[in-house]
């Protein structure tokens, strides 16, 4: 018998006791500091020896039913990781698809962090024959409902695309789906009609910092300020329609010191508490000594709740992705979700575009390399079985080095969209979160939660 | 030593997440904001289990951070311990 390969141990709480997550399990137990010491004693004993057995043997049947101990040798461990991680592959090959449509590859913008800037932002735009046979293509591997459909681009709501949108729209709304809409937001205005929870029901928009910042890195090709235009129009759209706005921020070293003055301006505004608009904090990675470090997101985290409580816990994209697997645990009792990718683009994401590609990641439009199949005006497809499969293999089910880590099945082995750019530091940046600050957050939210028990 | 369980080890089943539905909703939370949670349900989908759709429509785990945030927030700003709620608390 030893103790899990698959524990994860928090930091001392305030009360004393310390949190342990069984990444394997999903269980969260708390801890004394008595338990915690053994475990973080033996934690890597292939074979508990008699006495600390002994010393255990109040907790034994417990941690074994709740897997912080186990019978299994250490590789044997990592084999039952494998074929839980292909068990839940097997449980969500259902065969339905998350539908991203790219009804146009040029853009009115020309952000400096821009991953189409290599591609040239081709002006092709999606005739209705495509949108049609896209249609007939989805039409038996879409699920109805909110937000089933996404529009990503170049920019999708650019002006001119407007009879383009709402033709799509139109179509996608018959079929009982509603909209999600990934847009620069600077032609918002001409959309206003198709906005609301019956059609393109959220919008994710990115605002960079304050002016004169932002206008430095989000260009109108016009030469106009991107920040007057974009927040005049998510303050027309929040007044105007029941659509949900997720303003996005990229930040790195050049903006982050700013993000307060950005905040203040929203608060001036009378936007920052409107209940449709989310806001969340990334950093921008790939770049470098002007990318920030988790511990920059985090100070910069406290110094944004300092100013702003209603942020607590809620600012940085991270955070909310946390919060999504472990508050449901902490507030509800039930299990922390076991994840083998972090988006469907290993499997079930088909992303359409103009020049008749599909693609499994939005982020991989326009490198041939990527390209899973192509489709033409009469919904014939061609599938690339080795391209498939080779997103399919980037679940954490046939990553080796992922299956052993502790935190494999929370961080589901990372987003592979800096592998797609091969940005050189871009890869460790999931691990970096998990294996420095996850466990602090973990604390933090159980001593949050702690907290509201005691009233 | 010691050691307390904070959560199951097993997924809750239907009649529980209805349980805890019908126990936010009776403290007070906004409808909307308790299904963003945990009614994901695709429109018209009838398979109370075993879905077929993508996201599997009971699966309380597939919600968005937001949704979760908004739950969160709602609690709060009610002042609700959410785990005396009695669907909430049967459960543990």
């Amino acid at each position: 018998m030893r103790f899990s390969r698959y524990n994860i141990l928090t930091r001392k709480l305030n009360n004393g006791d310390y949190v342990l997550l069984n990444g394997l399990m999903g269980t969260l137990d708390i801890i004394d500091e008595e338990a915690c010491e053994v475990i973080l004693k033996h934690s890597d004993d292939e074979c508990l020896k008699p006495d600390v057995l002994r010393l255990i043997a109040p907790l034994s049947g417990h941690f074994l039913e709740r897997g912080y101990l186990t019978e299994l040798s250490s590789d044997e461990e990592i084999d039952k990781a494998r074929e839980t991680a292909l068990n839940l592959i097997k449980e969500q090959e259902n065969n339905v698809w998350d539908v991203i449509l790219v009804p146009n590859l040029g853009c009115n913008y020309r952000c400096t962090y821009c991953f189409e800037k290599e591609g040239g932002y081709p002006s092709l735009v999606m005739s209705r024959e495509q949108v049609d046979a896209v249609f007939e293509i989805i039409k038996d591997k879409m699920k109805p409902g909110k937000e089933s459909l996404t529009l990503y681009g170049g920019e999708p709501l650019a002006k001119e695309n407007r009879e383009l949108i709402e033709y799509i729209v139109d179509k996608g709304v018959s079929q009982g789906n509603t909209f999600f809409a990934v847009t620069n937001g600077h032609d918002l205005e001409h959309y206003m009609n198709l906005l609301g929870s019956d059609k393109i029901s959220s919008v994710q928009i990115t605002m960079d910092g304050p002016k004169e910042l932002h206008d430095k890195r989000r260009i109108a090709l016009d030469k106009s300020s991107s920040y007057d235009k974009i927040l005049s129009n998510i303050e027309r759209a929040l007044r105007e329609t029941d659509v949900s706005v997720k303003l996005r921020m990229n930040l790195d070293k050049r903006n982050a010191p700013f993000i307060m003055d950005f905040l203040d301006d929203l608060d001036r505004r009378g936007i920052i508490n409107n209940p449709a608009l989310f806001i969340a904090a990334n950093p921008v990675v790939g770049i470098g000594e002007l990318g920030l470090t988790h511990d920059d997101m985090r100070e910069l985290e406290i110094k944004v709740e300092a100013r702003y409580p209603q942020f607590h816990e809620m600012f940085m994209g991270r955070t909310m992705v946390s919060n999504e697997k472990i508050l449901p645990a902490l507030y509800f009792g039930v299990p922390v979700p076991l994840r083998v990718s972090v988006c469907s683009a290993s499997d079930g994401m088909k992303v359409f575009t103009p020049d008749g590609c599909i693609y499994s990641c939005w982020s991989a439009i326009g490198r041939q390399e990527h390209v899973i199949g192509t489709y033409d005006e009469r919904g014939n497809v061609n599938w690339d079985n080795g391209v498939l499969d080779r997103w399919k293999k980037t679940m954490v089910a046939f990553n080796e080095k992922c299956l052993g880590c502790k935190y494999a099945f929370l961080c589901a082995g990372g987003c592979h969209r800096p592998a797609i750019n091969s940005e050189a530091c871009a890869s460790i940046y999931d691990c970096d979160y998990y294996h420095n600050l996850f466990e602090d957050y973990l604390a933090r939210v159980t001593e949050n939660y702690l907290a509201t028990l005691n009233g | 030593m010691k050691s307390n369980p904070l959560n199951k080890g097993i997924s809750m089943t239907l009649a529980e997440k209805e349980g805890i539905v019908k126990g936010l909703a009776a403290a007070g939370i906004d409808r909307k904001i308790i299904d963003a949670v945990f009614n994901t349900a695709a429109e018209g989908c009838t398979k109370a289990d075993n879905c077929a759709h993508k996201n599997p429509c009971n699966n309380y785990f597939k919600v968005s951070p937001e949704a979760m945030a908004n739950l969160q927030k709602a609690m709060a700003a009610k002042g609700i311990n959410p785990r005396t709620i009695p669907g909430i608390s049967k459960l543990l």
